[in-house]
């Protein structure tokens, strides 16, 4: 591949394409630090920062050791359309997994196509999806903060980032993952796929743990427990929109030569399931998908800051699984729908269950992915999905197919894993913080700390003057 | 049950041109798009207003600080 220079540089930019997108997805990061410190209160902003900052190394290393290979080697259930998959390029102690030139196999045990294409991409194509497994983590981050332990929170995280949405992603986000053979499953961008799963993920998780001292009044009323910086909320989320572009270049295959019926070459930009689309398209579709969302949730909640903002992101959430395909009117009027059904959503379980989503991340990322996943379902209904030149004919697009699929994503995969996981950390008792802290402040110990630093210096400002 | 035109994405590329759903009625959904930007305009006027003259029957009534 590299010996011919027009392959070569084929090769070169789809590996600086994928490079370019993990390096905008880490705003995604920040604005979720800023965001979610911005919502807490003053007496827990370290430990909500460090909450948040942390799930980063814990996720990655987990992505690398058995995520990565998850993804590849699961594709068929395994036992549904066929067992495990070879995945010698995610294999966690494989030469694939480190720095390689693709010249021939140290172990003698690689394919040709093997070496030809992962030595170079093998390390951006795993960046850009532990992006994507970063932000199931932080999704969950919010809703749970200013009661959480950290330790309890990133083991679910790591349950979250690097086994139940890789497994969702084999299975419903490849070019060959049974929900898309078997459903006819389509979600270009993920709404399913993150968004719903971390959505489904995090009410598993609230409905264990609980709300913070003082969400509910005696008789059952949610109070509001405003943010300490609304201001910082807001560039958060903006931060989180500018992410969100790497985030859908990530999703797509930049070049690639589908195989048409014709046998004439044809080099296209491809989703990840390799049909076809643009880039052209796929912005037109973000802007208007955000900005449906934008006037919706402006207008339900009367001009809040917060609510417009998350609405804004929930629009694109929501038409993010037929953003390839949808015109941009329609992606507008998606967008629009899901934020009106998620955030009605979002006040009634609050108060018929006594949910305390302190970010509002099962309505925007949950209710928003899950109705994205099923509105898919009837607009695109009948759109192929077998990638061009494959043999095995697939399922089509279909209302039922994309309902199975959303059950999945937000129920069997988000919920239920979750939810357990979280009932048994209740058990063994490391899950919430003492009372006692929780009122005191989680940076009870670092104002303590500071206050003794602080006088000491005065005292001896006093003492050497 | 179909929604857009394409049947296979095996078929040459050159007879595929638009491939969202519901090809044609493009203009129906352009005057639906519009009319909600100028809907939300209006009820944005309006709610303006009733705000505003609010707050100037509170700032008359010395309640407004």
């Amino acid at each position: 591949m590299m010996h011919d220079e027009l392959s070569a540089l084929s090769m070169l930019f789809t590996e600086f394409y994928y490079w370019v997108t993990v390096v905008i997805m880490f705003l995604i990061h920040v604005g979720f630090c800023l965001y979610e410190v911005g919502v807490s209160r003053q007496k827990n902003t370290l430990n909500t920062l460090m909450k948040n900052a942390m799930l980063i190394p814990v996720i990655t290393a987990g992505f690398f050791f058995f995520g990565w290979w998850i993804y590849f080697a699961f594709q068929n259930g395994p036992g549904i359309t066929g067992g495990l998959k070879d995945a010698a390029q995610a294999k966690p102690w494989g030469e694939l997994m480190g720095t390689h030139l693709g010249g021939t196999s140290a172990g003698g045990d690689l394919k040709d196509d093997q070496l030809a294409t992962w030595p170079r991409l093998n390390g951006v194509f795993w960046a850009a999806f532990l992006l994507f497994s970063w932000t199931t983590g932080s999704i969950l981050s919010g809703a749970v903060i200013e009661r959480i332990r950290s330790g309890a929170f990133w083991l679910l995280a790591l349950l979250v980032g690097s086994v139940t949405w890789v497994i969702d992603a084999a299975w419903g986000w490849s070019d060959s993952g049974w929900m898309v053979q078997k459903l006819g499953y389509h979600d270009a961008y993920a709404s399913g796929v993150v968004h719903a799963i971390a959505g489904g993920s995090t009410l598993g998780i609230l409905c264990v743990l609980g709300p913070r001292i003082g969400k509910f009044t005696p008789e059952g009323e949610p109070r509001v427990i405003p943010p300490q910086n609304a201001w910082l909320v807001v560039i958060g989320l903006f931060l989180i929109y500018t992410g969100f572009w790497g985030f859908y270049a990530a999703c797509n295959v930049p070049i690639f030569e589908i195989q048409p019926e014709s046998g004439e070459a044809y080099f296209t930009a491809t989703t990840i399931y390799l049909t076809p689309t643009t880039l052209s398209a796929v912005t037109f579709n973000f802007l208007m998908s955000l900005t449906g969302g934008l006037f919706m949730g402006y207008f339900l909640s009367k001009g809040d800051p917060f609510w417009t903002f998350s609405g804004g992101l929930g629009g694109i959430i929501t038409a993010s699984a037929g953003n390839d395909l949808y015109h941009p009117y329609q992606a507008f009027l998606i967008a629009m729908l899901g934020v009106w059904c998620a955030y009605r959503l979002h006040y009634w379980v609050e108060r018929r269950f006594k949910i305390d989503d302190a970010v509002g991340a099962v309505a925007v990322h949950g209710y928003c992915g899950a109705i994205g996943v099923i509105v898919a379902g009837f607009v695109l209904w009948g759109y192929p999905t077998t990638p061009a030149g494959v043999e095995t004919e697939y399922a089509p697009i279909t209302p039922w197919g994309q309902l199975a699929g959303a059950v999945i994503m937000f129920g069997v995969l988000g919920f239920v894993p979750c939810y357990l996981l979280t009932l048994v950390l209740k058990k063994l008792n490391v899950l919430r913080i003492p009372r006692e802290v929780e009122i005191a402040g989680l940076d009870f110990h670092i104002i303590a700390e500071e206050r003794v630093q602080l006088e000491e210096v005065e005292n001896a400002a006093r003492s050497e003057s | 049950m179909r929604t857009g035109e394409v049947e296979s994405w095996s078929q040459s590329p050159e007879t595929l041109g638009p491939i969202y759903p519901f090809v044609g009625a493009e203009m129906l959904f352009f005057i639906i798009c519009l009319l909600i930007l100028m809907i939300f305009l209006a009820w944005k006027f309006r709610m303006e207003r009733r705000k505003y003259d609010r707050a100037v029957e509170l700032h008359r009534n010395g309640q407004m600080k």
